[in-house]
């Protein structure tokens, strides 16, 4: 490349970066950037990986992705972009990306134990049809089972919800996402009566203190870091404090580190509490207004197996969610025992860095915002720590307020856009409805245009039992999409097993051969992010729109499609007839069985032959979106081309409605496409910053000030587990939680503590990072993070190849003890995205018995030379 | 070969120790700066490998608080590179 040129690129990059930024630019180097845009065509959209949800500007060229940026305009990212999202565009051209469907076969047939074998999609779904029917014939729609994701797009989990939901009449949809928002969204619920974060992003730039709770913002989150950082260095009195098992990245710009021990959170965040009453701190007049206090059982288990030693005796396990109402002195009294003295002693925190947080949030001068992700989330009390935080806040009155919030950090980009508000759970409808609720599900019944009594009341298999039930044979069919679960399981071996030794079926739709999909019986090639048009919800509830920029490689083809293809294929006189249903028991309902609704169906219109695909997706309201539409300014859309109208948008106008009125309101497909994301609810086209809060929220009324109005849970017994109820409209919950050991700990056999989590170069179980070359060379296998002395004292070398073992697996790993995570003695962190290292044969499937959610962060483990 | 438009922060105190810890390095070069921290610079290099390390190395000087891609230019694309 000629000199010039090279002067004439770095240039004009120079200044496109600087002016996104609002530096000042000189008009020459303005016009050079200018030049440099003339052959691409550019296009908003949303990066593809965590739930920070950047926006992120593609530049395609003659069909293919050349070039990104962070977006300018993006109030979330601000022009800049992590390293993940730089490369958004180079996870679609991994060389050994999948595009044709892959059967097994042998003898030319379908078999168990055959080879994989490209098949047409016909064949595909013939196969997958037939094996699905017999099934589903012969043990009802508990048989089978859809494991989604957090990273559907929101039409493709709406699809998907719809299909199994109202279509095949099965609640057995449930999403990855139940590994890293269960817990959250748990919180949220009992807390709130409703789902997702009363603040955003914003609260960053107003407030005085950043608490980071088990969470590893600078390496997973490191956008939101940035802004962090930046609020340091402009805003003397800013604090940062970050809390962790282990020491890492955020470390270095805290002002106070608190490496404790795993479990122990609880028991600091009972030693806040009990400081904020004992210092007076406590905010009475918010309290008295808009809170109560509750509590609820202890013995509730560990969401381990019934024969499980420590499940015996649990009364309250099935009941674990159960909660009463108690007085102020009650919950003062519980908060007795977390003294200074026996939380350090317990957490291994000094007593004086312990004073030193709680006098942040007890200081009512101070702005506070926690944040925090999977330390919370994947834990065995994961629901109780995430109310405890919510208890921090509302104590002393910091919540809904700009600058001062509680904020659950996500993992996946539509986690809440999707997982969440489409509700993809084996117990949610949209809009936080739930299959148990008759009301809700009459709602739903009218908004599809289903007969009465078509939709299960029974809360389907969630993901964990859902992956038990392969092994147990009580589901038979699973279809994983957009997800990797036969690696990301804890107790992997297991699954693995089950699924290709027990009579069952499983199809995986996937981009790349993940290990999920070497263990599928069929596999089908999928569409990635810009190969069609989608939709995420973020942290901060922003919906972000965004248009196909290329087309699919070979055969492969979005999620959507896959679903409405398969959705042709029944039709209504085999599902909407009498179903078994083993263990069904719900007001209105025959035990044991879904009636038979085919003769009210006819009277709304249908016919017993028609198609799932006709009555669920191609209505004449659906059509009427036609393709091709303005909106799309030229962008393909091979899935609207394939069905002759504007699926994206039909489904999106659809799913709408079920939030309008709800707190969840949402805006038109349109106006997605206009901007860079709006904060739902959207009401009269203008979204919401902070929910709950007069003046800010168009659901709290003036003079209210406050209004907690989620509707969930809002009625429970008051002053005990059999008190009359109470009515807590418009109040949030203030619950005591104690501190409860883990469900393993390092014993003398046993004697180290193990960590999962994630790294800043890869993404989850890096079926898609792991494709970039670049991304590889720079973590290129994980790594078991431990502290020097620990590796001295049983003479290992820093590189050497070790055995790490629990009482479940091993795995062969190397040993790091330098670099950016710092685990303390006595604890090793290992990251989960080596399908070379399946960490997960190791950890223990115990879950938060509310939430169900696995702890993936500790079990024990011992380390011997290889 | 590539060009990466990167934003280096570090506190307005220490910028003029960055910047000329920046000018040292042979394939970097600083376009823009604000006295409030913020700096514009571009990485030069022949692919994203070595552009990741050559952040890395940005990223890892004294006093830099921060430092992230924003835009990335890659001058051939693939051509060559099948889809299927």
């Amino acid at each position: 490349m000629s000199q010039t040129r090279r002067e004439f690129l770095k240039t004009a990059v120079a200044a496109s970066v600087a002016s996104s930024l609002g530096m000042w630019v000189p008009p020459e180097a303005r016009a050079q950037a200018k030049a440099l845009d003339k052959d691409l065509k550019w296009d908003k959209s949303v990066c593809r990986f965590c739930g920070t949800g950047c926006g992120i500007m593609i530049a395609t060229k003659k069909g293919r992705v050349v070039a990104v940026k962070g977006d300018p305009e993006s109030p979330v990212n601000r022009g800049l972009n992590c390293i993940k999202g730089y490369f958004n565009a180079t996870i679609m051209y991994g060389e050994d990306r999948l595009t044709r469907p892959l059967l097994r076969m042998k003898d030319g047939k379908y078999h168990k134990k055959g080879r994989f074998t490209p098949v047409s999609w016909e064949t595909a779904f013939d196969v997958m049809t037939e094996k699905f029917k017999e099934y589903y014939t012969a043990q009802g729609p508990a048989s089978v089972a859809i494991f989604g994701s957090g990273q559907y797009t929101v039409d493709e989990g709406y699809a998907a919800a719809k299909f199994m939901k109202a279509g095949v009449r099965s609640n057995n949809l449930d999403p990855n996402a139940r590994h890293c928002m269960a817990s959250a969204v748990a919180g949220f619920i009992q807390t709130f009566g409703i789902d997702e974060p009363p603040g955003c992003y914003d609260d960053i730039e107003a407030t005085d203190a950043v608490v980071s709770w088990g969470a590893n913002m600078a390496e997973c989150h490191p956008i939101l870091w940035s802004r962090v950082t930046d609020r340091k260095l402009t805003h003397q009195k800013m604090k940062i404090v970050n809390l962790s098992t282990f020491g890492n990245r955020c470390s270095d710009v805290a002002d106070l580190e608190m490496i404790f021990k795993p479990q122990t959170d609880l028991a600091i965040q009972n030693f806040i509490a009990r400081y904020m009453i004992e210092k007076n701190a406590v905010n009475q007049d918010f309290v008295k207004k808009h809170c109560i206090f509750a509590t609820g059982p202890t013995d509730i288990g560990y969401g381990l197996p019934d024969d499980h030693p420590l499940e015996q005796g649990q009364k309250m396990r099935g009941k674990a969610g159960a909660h009463w109402s108690i007085t102020f002195e009650q919950f003062k009294e519980n908060l007795a025992p977390y003294t200074a003295e026996y939380v350090s002693d317990l957490s291994g925190v000094p007593k004086e860095k312990l004073i030193e947080l709680a006098e942040l949030y007890a200081d009512p001068a101070r702005k506070v915002l926690s944040f925090w992700t999977m330390g919370f989330n994947q834990h065995t009390r994961g629901t109780w720590v995430n109310e405890q935080n919510y208890m921090l806040h509302l104590l002393g009155g910091k919540i809904s307020t700009p600058g001062s919030g509680a904020f659950s950090l996500t993992g996946q980009p539509s986690a809440c856009g999707t997982a969440r508000e489409v509700g993809t759970f084996a117990h949610r409808l949209p809009s936080d409805m739930v299959v148990k609720n008759p009301a809700h599900r009459a709602k739903c019944e009218k908004l599809w245009k289903l007969p009465a009594k078509t939709l299960n009341p029974k809360v389907g298999t969630h993901a964990v039992k859902m992956i038990r039930g392969l092994r147990s044979g009580d589901v038979r069919f699973f279809w994983a999409m957009v997800t990797n679960p036969f690696q990301d399981f804890a107790n992997a071996n297991e699954w693995i097993r089950a699924a290709r030794e027990g009579d069952n079926f499983v199809v995986v739709s996937d981009c790349y051969p993940t290990v999920s999909a070497k263990v599928a019986d069929l596999v089908l090639p999928v569409a990635m992010i810009y190969e069609k048009w989608g939709a995420y919800g973020n942290a901060e509830r922003r919906t972000q729109h965004w248009r196909q920029q290329v087309m699919p490689p070979g055969e492969a083809k979005g999620d959507l499609w896959q679903l409405l293809e398969f959705a042709k294929r029944f039709k209504l006189k085999e599902v909407w007839r009498e179903l078994p249903l083993p263990g069904l028991e719900a007001e209105g309902f025959e035990s044991g069985k879904l009636p038979d609704v085919l003769a009210e169906a006819k009277t709304l219109g249908y016919d017993p032959e028609q198609s799932l695909y006709e009555v669920l997706f191609a209505s004449k309201e659906m059509t009427s979106h036609q393709w091709p539409d303005p909106i799309a300014d030229g962008h393909p859309n091979d899935i609207a081309e394939d069905f002759g109208f504007f699926v994206h948008k039909a489904l999106w106008q659809e799913y709408q409605q079920f939030g309008l009125g709800n707190g969840h309101d949402l805006a038109d497909f349109d106006t997605y496409h206009r901007v860079r994301g709006l904060r739902w609810p959207v009401v009269n086209g203008r979204e919401t910053q902070w929910r709950f809060r007069e003046g800010y929220d168009p659901y709290v009324k003036p003079g209210e000030g406050f209004n907690f109005y989620g509707k969930a849970l809002k009625k429970i017994p008051g002053g005990g587990p059999g008190g009359e109820k109470v009515d807590l409209a418009g109040k949030a919950k203030i619950f005591f939680r104690p501190y409860a050991p883990p469900a393993e700990s390092p014993d003398d056999e046993y004697d180290l503590w193990l960590c999962t989590g994630r790294v800043l170069e890869h993404w989850h179980s890096g079926s898609m990072t792991k494709r970039v070359p670049e991304l590889n060379r720079a973590v290129p296998y994980a790594k078991c993070y431990m502290h020097p002395e620990d590796a001295k004292a049983r003479g290992i070398q820093r590189n050497q190849e070790v055995v790490l073992e629990s009482r479940r697996g091993k795995v062969k790993i190397r040993v790091e003890t330098q670099g950016r995570d710092r685990p303390p003695r006595g604890l090793v962190f290992v990251p989960w995205f080596d399908e070379n290292v399946l960490i997960n044969k190791l950890t223990l499937d115990a879950t938060c018995p509310i939430s169900k959610e696995t702890d993936y962060k500790k079990c024990a483990c011992r380390v011997r030379k290889a | 070969m590539m060009v990466s438009g990167v934003l280096v922060v570090s506190q307005p105190e220490h910028q003029s120790q960055v910047r000329s810890a920046l000018e040292m390095l042979p394939w970097a070069e600083v376009h823009h700066e604000e006295p409030n921290g913020r700096l514009v610079i571009t990485i030069e290099s022949d692919d994203t490998d070595q552009a990741m390390a050559r952040l890395q190395e940005v990223k890892d000087l004294p006093r830099v608080m921060l430092a992230e891609m924003v835009q990335h230019h890659v001058e051939d694309d693939c051509e060559q590179r099948s889809d299927g």
